[in-house]
């Protein structure tokens, strides 16, 4: 507990590098404090270097809890740090698939975009039923041309394609009309 | 499922493709079409896939990673030879070692660099040639440490001895002045050998790690490719460390650092773009 405490006190350290060692330390534990820490440092810390080792202990970590967190920071205003958040969530793949469930019904289309990309280029599972609930459900056409992208990288089931042509009498996007033609190609129709 | 009767399509191609260059910064294009469906018809069978399409949904799905990895073990081939990827050499050798060498590094103290991931050694001999070339003459101290996972292969480079395929790129110049034909094989002078140290190090051994400091440049050619995205940015961090500041990482010319973790400022040279803490 005392080593615990050290470590997330040096995370505050003006020294760079005691910071960074701290910060990959912190790797090692499992609890609570430790994550939080982590995810405070990386929201924000000006060192990249800092940060950069905040993802790799945060992703060796690698609890639902750590997804939880990290999911918060899609919110971020800095692009770094929302990228940063999507990379864990991808590398944690079925260990965060609740937290992207509820990310994917998030009310702000900028998040369920974000949470497309997560499933698109993470390690899910289930992916293709997720980006199939995301052009099936979904309100925005930014959000479905996205997850049909994706979809006709990763899909090719005769679900998949029912729902990609579904997805036609929703909206009347030229943009989405070009994704749906584009995916259903790469399925092979 | 015979291999004269497998063949992708383009489409399919494109997506797998797409895919690897994603994950690894590897791009295959067409001309390589054959080469990738000979190893994806490999990977098929050992997986037990009839279709293309239901094995790409294996690769993307498994959660593990590993059928990724074995797909790019596959791709990637492990050869090694002396003076592979001339021009970042020569950008090492007239670009970047003359700016280590304005920090004082050589005559206050030797310079070093550090070989990671070096096999049979062919990569750390060279660098010992070239910095015999470019240094010993004028006084200046250097080592070179090369280190990998696995033992046998750092016991055969410690012999450096090597057959005619490994040597076919070294310059008839330095063939002659640095190694001995005996019987078909080459063998590698004590004056080159002694300048190189090899040990064995995992590079996602952080307390390894931590011993591997004060390096002025690192090699890490086409060894990050076999590590998946989260061991990528855990030896990326560990390298920062290893350098010194100003310090020079170089990797196979077909990766990114940039893709791995945003910490080094890419230099683009003449002859190589190279990273630089």
């Amino acid at each position: 507990m005392e080593e615990l405490s050290r470590l997330i006190e040096l995370l505050n350290s003006e020294d760079e590098m005691e910071r960074l060692h701290a910060a990959e330390e912190l790797g090692d534990h499992t609890s609570s404090e430790a994550i939080l820490s982590l995810v405070s440092c990386l929201e924000k810390d000006e060192s990249r270097v800092v940060q950069e080792a905040c993802v790799a202990s945060l992703c060796r970590i690698g609890t639902e809890e750590v997804a939880e967190e990290v999911a918060k920071l899609l919110r971020s205003s800095d692009p770094y740090v929302r990228n940063a958040a999507s990379e864990v969530l991808q590398l944690l793949g079925d260990r965060a698939r609740h937290v992207v469930e509820l990310l994917l019904r998030d009310p702000d289309p900028d998040v369920r975009t974000l949470a497309v990309r997560v499933v698109g280029e993470g390690q899910f599972s289930n992916a293709s039923a997720l980006l199939r609930s995301v052009v099936l459900n979904d309100p925005d056409a930014n959000v479905v041309a996205s997850a049909v992208e994706y979809l006709g990288e990763i899909g090719g089931s005769s679900e998949d394609r029912d729902a990609l042509h579904e997805v036609r009498a929703r909206f009347s996007d030229p943009f989405l009309e070009y994704a749906v033609e584009t995916a259903l190609r790469k399925m092979g129709e | 499922m015979n291999r004269s009767s497998f063949s992708i399509s383009g489409e399919e191609f494109a997506r797998l493709a797409d895919y690897i260059y994603r994950r690894t910064g590897i791009f295959y294009d067409e001309n390589k079409r054959y080469y990738v469906e000979k190893r994806v018809f490999d990977r098929m069978k050992a997986t037990g896939h009839e279709k293309f399409r239901d094995y790409f949904l294996y690769l993307r799905c498994d959660a593990s990673g590993q059928e990724f990895q074995r797909l790019v073990n596959a791709l990637t081939v492990n050869e090694t030879y002396f003076f592979r990827e001339y021009d970042q050499l020569k950008c090492f050798a007239e670009e970047a070692l003359p700016e280590m060498l304005k920090g004082g590094c050589g005559r206050e103290r030797p310079l070093r660099v550090w070989s990671a991931g070096c096999s049979t050694g062919e990569e750390a001999y060279t660098l010992a040639i070239i910095l015999l070339e470019m240094l010993d003459s004028d006084g200046f101290g250097f080592e070179v440490h090369a280190t990998d996972i696995n033992d046998e292969v750092l016991q055969q480079a410690e012999k450096g001895v090597y057959e005619q395929r490994s040597v076919r790129e070294v310059p008839s110049v330095y063939l002659e002045k640095y190694f001995v034909p005996v019987y078909g094989k080459y063998c590698l002078k004590p004056v080159v050998k002694e300048k190189v140290r090899f040990y064995q190090v995992n590079l996602l051994d952080r307390a390894q790690m931590q011993k591997m400091r004060g390096f002025d440049a690192i090699f890490c050619r086409n060894v990050l490719i076999y590590f998946d995205d989260r061991a990528r940015r855990e030896v990326a961090l560990s390298f920062y460390e290893s350098l010194r500041p100003g310090g020079f990482i170089f990797l196979g010319h077909s990766e990114s650092m940039s893709r791995i973790a945003p910490i080094f400022r890419v230099r683009k040279f003449k002859n190589a773009i190279i990273y630089q803490k």
